[in-house]
């Protein structure tokens, strides 16, 4: 179960990049367009960039942010104040670990709880982004799968953190 | 039944004892503002909690989809993928064969290149653990001593958050509704200030005591125009992101894009040709990295969207500025003292969640002692407008946010050198790190009296 | 007091919107409730979330009271959106914004889940140009301006130019860096953006007419009005609908001045298309108008009639003037 969840997290997390690196791949050419019209302008020229860009930007950052975390979770990347736990013996720190885990998971289940209602109703309320016209409901997915899968990780690190798989 | 600015006080509190807890930073926030909401629906008619919940179907979708923070993982990237195609071993071999000559000259270099890595890092820590994991071995094997070696990069690691491109800048920018270009222009002579000033420091330690760093010797003339040789394509890839983000040619997120399209094809064309340089592996590495250290950004971000919904409800930010700009204190006074808030919160929090924690609270206080949104420069208490404070104060939180970096107790770039060099306590790399913070008590001394050393930059390029 | 109401919105307090609109509607309300209900004004989202959740804020009741742009969530107000249309708004803030209080009948089914206090536009968009002056259509060729809506963007691309989106706070920046040579705005957000050090000129329509506008409403939970005493339900009607309607388009007319003057202090050309190039972007406009007809026509919805009775009501609002 461990490694099946870790592989998934780690699935994700190369998703997430790979969505990031089309945004890379789409700013760029976007950018280098901007130049080149900029230089076709001295020639009473146009070059066009990719129209409703921006709007494919902060869709595609939504799924790549959420998608990070559960893999930032099962490495324990989420971060923490390490001041007066290190002094705690170390059953007492293995119990607020605990504690905060439970909290995490429970954390993690209310928002992806809140955000099936939240897609139903932007897809009921057939909401679309401003330039591209594209519905936003269907990005809800990836961060829903991922909050599911955040609480998944976290509920296996309460049986102990695996070893990297 | 409480009052709201009483249930504020109480929450503030909450929040950081589960903080020294270890509560996860985000989770806590998070927790805080929810819970913190009930109890103030349970006093307050005005306040429904069921209604409150369904906020949360949108909220957390629409706090990610936000094109202006794409910058962040975008910059993140940029910065682990240097590492991967290191870029950074480049860098610091070919300042070393520049400066190898001077006594010191290697740590100089480290510190150097540090501040050079922070040209396309976003994040002291990164840059702290790509530079010390560079540099480290080598300075132990030149017989620097452990205490110089790894305060220098301890130190310089801080630069990372300063010299542009900063996730930090960009997220305070974000929250004072600033402009991320400015404050990385504004950022660019405190930036090259600390630089000097930590080399300065190298150079009068050695001085003082010769045996912190071994005599200079001579590199091996091939290797030193090697070295140089792969020195120039880095320089000059890292200062066109920095020129082309400082003189605006693009903005932010078109920016980090370049940078990662250049870094990552110059990587796998290196690969090409050298055998070195990006493998494919490595910019899985890099992705991995980033989606660690994104992923952690973006929770924080979210917990500090939530805990504000919690504080405005009860009113406690406008109590808080309303108190300070009828206390009669003098303004450089409870700026002063904020500074020392962020030193004394920098010692136990990380930096990124101190500003989202923080920032809300003081920022209004300040643009209310300064005489409000629309004052002008003659008659504002810090004789500047609204904009410029917002880049000044801007400039100086993150100054000595990073300061926290290296003070004890908690300094996070002083663990992770320390981590790196295994044989070096912790207790060393903190009196290594001391000489340090004596320079930067000087730099924030002269950027707080001298207000044109941030503002100059950006009144330039800006107009 | 009774009654406490939160009311939340996107600006600051420093906003033309909050001080010369909302602060007073709340305080009259206040007033003619004689301290019976009370307001909270929440600026600046600071209750929480982006401007596009304040509809669904408002309809699930976490803030009693909003403030909105309708077209923040494009899709979810189809009929409203006929009012933003150019050729259908004309260039009177106060005619349109009549005109929509007096149609709430047609629009019913945009606002089932909420509780509509008012509705309103701004007074128009005009072109603003950080670059070459737009004296005709072919000026307009390749020119990148910054979005203001959905039916902005059809303008836009009609007129031969390129849609951009992005948040009004990124404007100036994507201005002076030449990422959009301009924007379709109205004037009143001159002054907060400091445009007039930007613009080099802005082109209008002859008569004052404008390239459409934005719709906006105020409007509170169902659930919390419904929860009010019948005396208090009608101080909140007697500051309703058309109640108001005629005071807040004058409002947002009014909002133009500082804009006009910063511009005129700053000596940013003010360029009025001539007939014949007026009748160009038109003749777009009039395709932009049946795209619209078109579009709404496959969710079921009869655009050309509510194309027509907006027509009409604008004219009637400005012939009862
Ligand atoms: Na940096
Ligand atoms: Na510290």
């Amino acid at each position: 179960m461990s490694v099946v969840l870790r592989r998934l997290a780690d699935a994700f997390a190369l998703l997430g990049g790979g969505i990031l690196l089309a945004i890379v791949a789409v700013t760029t050419t976007n950018a280098f367009a901007f130049i080149l019209d900029r230089i076709a302008g001295l020639f009473g020229t146009d070059v066009a960039g990719l129209p409703g860009y921006e709007d494919f930007v902060q869709l595609a950052i939504s799924c790549a942010a959420l998608m990070f975390f559960p893999y930032c979770q099962a490495n324990r990347g989420h971060v923490s104040v390490e001041l007066l736990t290190n002094r705690m013996p170390q059953a007492l720190q293995r119990a607020i670990d605990l504690l905060w885990l439970g909290v995490t998971i429970a954390v993690a289940l209310f928002l992806a709880y809140w955000m099936i209602f939240g897609m139903r109703e932007v897809r009921s309320d057939q909401v679309v982004t401003s330039v591209l016209g594209w519905p936003s409901w269907p990005f809800y997915i990836p961060g829903l799968l991922s909050m599911i899968l955040w609480a998944l990780i976290a509920a296996d690190q309460v049986f102990g953190d695996a070893a990297n798989a | 039944m409480l009052d709201p600015i009483s249930i504020g006080v109480i929450g503030l509190v909450v929040l950081f004892v589960l903080l020294l807890l270890r509560m996860p930073v985000g989770i806590a926030m998070i927790a805080v503002g929810i819970g913190g909401t009930w109890v103030l629906s349970q006093s307050v008619s005005y306040i429904r909690f069921v209604p409150y919940l369904k906020q949360f179907k949108t909220l957390l979708w629409e706090n990610v989809a936000n094109y202006d923070l794409s910058v962040v993982p975008l910059f993140v990237l940029m910065g682990y993928v240097a590492a991967e195609a290191r870029l950074s071993t480049d860098l610091f071999k070919g300042l070393e064969a520049l400066m190898s000559r001077l006594r010191g000259g290697v740590a100089m270099a480290a510190v150097a290149a540090c501040g050079g890595f922070g040209a396309v890092c976003g994040s002291s820590l990164a840059t702290a653990a790509t530079m010390g994991r560079v540099s480290l071995p080598e300075l132990k094997k030149l017989g620097y001593a452990p205490s110089l070696a790894s305060g220098s990069l301890a130190a310089g690691g801080t630069l990372g958050i300063l010299i542009p491109p900063s996730v930090a800048l960009v997220i305070y920018a974000i929250i004072v509704e600033g402009s991320i270009l400015r404050m990385f222009q504004a950022a660019i002579v405190p930036g090259i200030l600390a630089v000097f000033g930590f080399i300065a420091v190298i150079a009068i330690q050695v001085r003082i005591n010769p045996s912190l760093a071994p005599e200079p010797t001579q590199m091996d003339q091939d290797e030193k125009r090697r070295a140089i040789r792969r020195l120039w394509p880095v320089v000059a890839i890292f200062g066109a992101i920095i020129l082309g983000l400082g003189f605006g040619l693009f903005t932010p997120t078109p920016a980090a894009s370049i940078g990662v399209f250049t870094i990552t094809a110059y990587g796998f064309v290196l690969r090409a040709v050298t055998g070195e340089g990006l493998a494919f592996s490595g910019l899985l590495t890099a992705i991995r990295a980033t989606a660690i250290t994104s992923g952690m950004i973006y929770l924080i971000l979210f917990g500090a969207e939530v805990l504000k919904g919690f504080f405005a409800r009860t009113q406690l930010p406008q109590a808080l500025s309303e108190w300070a700009a009828t206390s009669g204190m003098e303004p450089m006074m409870i700026l002063v003292i904020m500074l020392c808030i962020f030193v004394v919160l920098g010692c136990f929090m990380e930096s990124l969640a101190m500003i989202l924690v923080v920032v809300p609270f003081f920022w209004p206080t300040l643009i209310a002692l300064n005489g409000g949104e629309y004052v002008t420069a003659e008659t504002a208490a810090f004789g500047m407008d609204p904009d410029s404070l917002k880049i000044w104060f801007g400039i100086l939180a993150l100054i000595v946010v990073e300061l926290g970096l290296i003070t004890p107790p908690v300094g996070l770039n002083v663990f992770i050198i320390s981590s790196l060099a295994r044989d070096t306590s912790m207790g060393t790399v903190f009196k290594g790190v001391v000489p340090f913070l004596g320079a930067e008590v000087v730099r924030v001394g002269l950027i707080l009296l001298i207000p044109a050393l941030t503002l100059a930059v950006p009144r330039l390029i800006g107009g | 007091q009774e009654v406490t109401l939160t009311m939340h919105h996107f600006l600051p307090p420093v906003a033309a919107a909050h001080k010369g609109m909302l602060q007073p509607w709340a305080d009259k309300v206040i007033e003619d409730s004689d301290g019976r209900i009370a307001i909270e004004i929440f600026p600046s989202m600071s209750m929480g979330g982006k401007p596009p959740e304040l509809y669904s804020q408002v309809r699930d009741g976490s803030a009693d009271i909003v403030w909105t742009v309708l077209g923040y969530t494009p899709g979810v107000f189809p009929r409203s959106e006929v009012f933003e249309l150019p050729l259908v708004h004309a260039g009177s803030a106060t005619d349109t914004t009549v005109a929509m209080n007096a149609s709430m009948d047609m629009l019913a089914e945009d606002f089932d889940d909420v509780h509509v206090i008012f509705l309103h536009t701004h007074d128009g968009n005009v072109i603003h140009s950080a670059s070459d002056p737009i004296t005709s259509l072919e000026d307009a060729k390749g020119v990148k301006l910054r979005t203001p809506s959905r039916t902005g963007a059809w303008i836009i691309e009609g007129i031969g130019a390129e849609p951009v989106g992005m948040p009004v706070p990124a404007l100036p920046e994507a201005m002076s860096k030449g990422v959009v040579d301009g924007a379709l705005i109205p004037l009143e957000i001159v002054p907060p953006l400091k445009l007039q050090e930007l613009d080099k000129s802005i082109t209008e329509l002859p008569n004052g007419d404008r390239f459409g506008t934005a719709t906006f409403m105020v409007a509170m939970n169902k659930d919390a009005y419904d929860a009010l005493p019948d005396d208090l339900k009608a101080v909140i009607d007697a500051n309703s609908g058309a109640n108001v309607a005629g005071n807040v388009g004058a409002m947002w007319e009014g909002f133009e001045a500082g804009g006009e003057k910063a511009l005129e202090a700053a000596g940013v050309e003010r360029i009025v298309l001539s007939d014949e190039e007026a009748a160009k972007f038109n003749a777009v406009s009039e395709q932009i108008v049946q795209r619209w007809i078109d579009e709404v026509g496959e969710k079921g919805i009869d655009g050309a009639a509510l194309v027509e009775n907006a027509r009409a009501a604008i004219a009637a609002a400005n012939s009862g003037k």
